[in-house]
């Protein structure tokens, strides 16, 4: 508890740095509106922050001047792209949320060298846009690529729809340029794809959830766009079957870029988005090929998918795709698990989403032992993800303050990441830690018998920032 | 009756995942201060009623909406964003508030 005294100065150095604030980015780029705070305090995730200014800068060397300041001063800093976490990560805890909103400029697209330059606050959707000009890609794409940015995906190491073929973000990093929470600022790893640059400090920012420097400047790696893509999207009675036809193609020798899925209470509640009377578990593949293969690997698929289920959907390019809805059903699959609690709950819904990764060949016991441990507990359960690289989100639905039943969804939520780990998969796979998963961290840190990486990332954490000032509470 | 109103609109504006998809396709999102955004301007409905919060500046990003329903289509919760956004405006002119006077 804070003396009145303490109050006092508390409140004259917030005055003082919201004053120098201005003088750094001019009057219209701070706000301490309580309002406009509050908005920024606010995540995906449904937690909750709170914050003493908003700071929208414009470029790397005002970061660098608010980083300064806030470091003499010891004010919090919060950096923050759209906030679409899902770990409550960016959420603020009483210092200054720094916001990329005005820093997102694609300033190099650079076809021969095969890298973008970006701004943090570059959103994928613009991304994807300028780059399909080129017939290029980014191929990480998460199922919030209309709202998230390239400085908070690279922050949380998000993934994508993309990721049975290209992985998660990590892998299509190049170089960063980074503030660090002292104002310096390090330019590391390059242009080129081959970087041998001591230890991987790029690789380390990745997934650092702002807790080691800000972002300012990203090189991406980028490929071309490929000349087509097939689909299927293939109906099961049982979930554990749509898991297991994952394993067959995988077998098969077939390297679909997309392998996503959704349980039947899913495409029932986003049945509209369809247009279609299809039921049961949807398994959703996509292939990338050239126009001449297509028609040939549709066959294939179509062979495969066949033995486990009886209603496939296909589809002979993107376009065709998009018109039947189902990629927009996949990346709806969060805000309909909302609207699938309101139905069930008949009250407003709080939505504790699960992040697991499992190995692949496991995902159908995986999925039947949480199917087993749902049963323990009254829950409105959904489960979606992404199946071709073992990520499995399972959702679980309660009614906004309830405690009890708060309580209850994260005994949940540890059971499901114990599971993970049985099956020798990890608790989080591409939303990061934040603030909900900072147990679960440790819980497997403890099951791995490697308590001592914890103490190694605290000490890292010590070294970028001695002073704690950067998103602190975060990750450890 | 503003009080039956009043539910409704916050009944649907909890809706709301905050999942930021509406926010590209709105034209007042240039801005870049969030409550210049359809997901701003649901928030900024919850805020009000359900915390109590309403500031000027929250204000003016509610009188903003052109009311175009550009972000309607992206919503995966199916919100009416803008006929929340005209309801709440209503209720704001019909409070006897400091806020009030000033959008009357
Ligand atoms: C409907 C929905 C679907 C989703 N689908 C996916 C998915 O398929 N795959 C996936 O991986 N995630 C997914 N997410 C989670 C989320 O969208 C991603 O993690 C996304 O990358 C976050 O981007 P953001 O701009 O919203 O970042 P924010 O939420 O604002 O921030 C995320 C983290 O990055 C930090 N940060 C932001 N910018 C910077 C910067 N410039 N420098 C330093 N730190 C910074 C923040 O402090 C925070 O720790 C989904 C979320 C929703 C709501
Ligand atoms: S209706 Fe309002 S909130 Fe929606 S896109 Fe138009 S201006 Fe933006
Ligand atoms: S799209 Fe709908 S659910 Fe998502 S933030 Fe906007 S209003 Fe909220």
């Amino acid at each position: 508890m804070s003396t009145k005294k303490e109050t006092i100065i508390k409140n004259k150095i917030t005055i003082m740095v919201v004053d120098e604030l201005r003088k750094i980015v001019g009057k219209d780029n701070v706000s301490t509106d309580d309002l406009l705070i509050a908005l920024h305090s606010k995540d995906a995730a449904g937690m909750v922050g709170k914050g003493i200014a908003v700071v929208y800068p414009e470029n790397t060397e005002q970061v660098a001047k608010i980083v300064k300041l806030c470091y003499e001063k010891d004010i919090k800093i919060y950096p923050q792209g759209s906030s679409t976490e899902l770990s409550g990560s960016s959420m603020p805890n009483g210092g200054v949320i720094m916001n990329f909103g005005r820093m997102n400029k694609i300033e190099e697209i650079n076809i021969v060298d095969g890298y973008v330059t970006v701004q943090p606050g570059v959103r994928f959707i613009e991304l994807e846009e300028e780059l399909s000009k080129y017939k290029y890609m980014f191929p990480i794409d998460p199922g919030s690529y209309r709202a998230a940015t390239i400085g908070g995906a690279i922050n949380t190491g998000a993934g994508g729809m993309r990721g049975a073929k290209y992985g998660s973000i990590v892998d299509w990093i190049l170089g960063l340029e980074v503030v660090l929470p002292t104002g310096d600022i390090i330019n590391i790893g390059s242009k080129t794809t081959k970087c041998r640059q001591g230890y991987n400090l790029t690789k380390l920012i990745v997934g650092s959830e702002g807790t080691l420097g800000i972002v300012t400047k990203a090189f991406l790696k980028i490929v071309p766009a490929p000349e087509n893509i097939v689909y299927a999207a293939a109906f099961f009675e049982k979930i554990e079957d749509a898991m297991s036809a994952v394993a067959d193609i995988k077998r098969s020798g077939i390297l679909p870029a997309i392998m996503e899925f959704l349980d039947e209470d899913v495409v029932e509640v986003g049945r509209k988005i369809i247009n279609s009377d299809a039921e049961g578990n949807l398994l959703i593949i996509g292939v990338e090929c050239n126009n001449e293969a297509s028609e040939r690997v549709l066959n294939n698929l179509a062979e495969i998918l066949k033995k486990r289920s009886k209603n496939i959907i296909f589809a002979k390019n993107s376009k065709e795709m998009e018109e039947k809805g189902i990629m927009e059903l996949r990346r709806a699959f969060y805000p309909l698990s909302m609207k699938f609690g309101f139905q069930q709950l008949k009250t407003p819904t709080f939505v504790l989403i699960e992040d697991i990764a499992v190995p692949v060949s496991t995902l159908h016991k995986v999925v039947k032992a949480i199917k087993e441990v749902a049963k323990k507990y009254d829950f409105a359960i959904l489960i979606g993800g992404h199946a071709g690289d073992g990520n499995i989100h399972p959702i679980i639905c309660i009614p906004t303050e309830d405690p009890e039943k708060f309580e209850k969804a994260k005994e949940f939520y540890f059971e499901i990441m114990k599971i993970a780990l049985k099956f020798e998969g990890t608790v989080s796979a591409e939303h990061g830690i934040g603030l909900l998963k900072k147990e679960g961290l440790e819980m497997e840190m403890r099951f791995r018998k490697s308590e001592k990486a914890l103490d190694i990332m605290r000490g890292i954490k010590k070294v970028f920032d001695p002073k704690n000032i950067l998103n602190p509470g975060k990750i450890v | 009756m503003v009080g039956k109103l009043k539910d409704r609109v916050l009944k649907d504006a909890l809706k709301c995942s905050f999942c930021g998809f509406c926010e590209v396709s709105c034209p007042t999102n240039f801005v870049i201060k969030r409550n210049y955004t359809p997901r701003g301007r649901i928030g900024t409905v919850i805020f009000a009623l359900k915390n109590g919060i309403t500031t000027i500046e929250s204000v003016a990003g509610i009188f903003s909406c052109l009311g175009c329903g550009a972000c309607v289509e992206y919503c995966p919760a199916e919100i009416d964003i803008p006929e929340v956004v005209r309801n709440f405006r209503y209720i704001l002119r019909t409070e006897d508030t400091e806020i009030s006077d000033e959008v009357r």
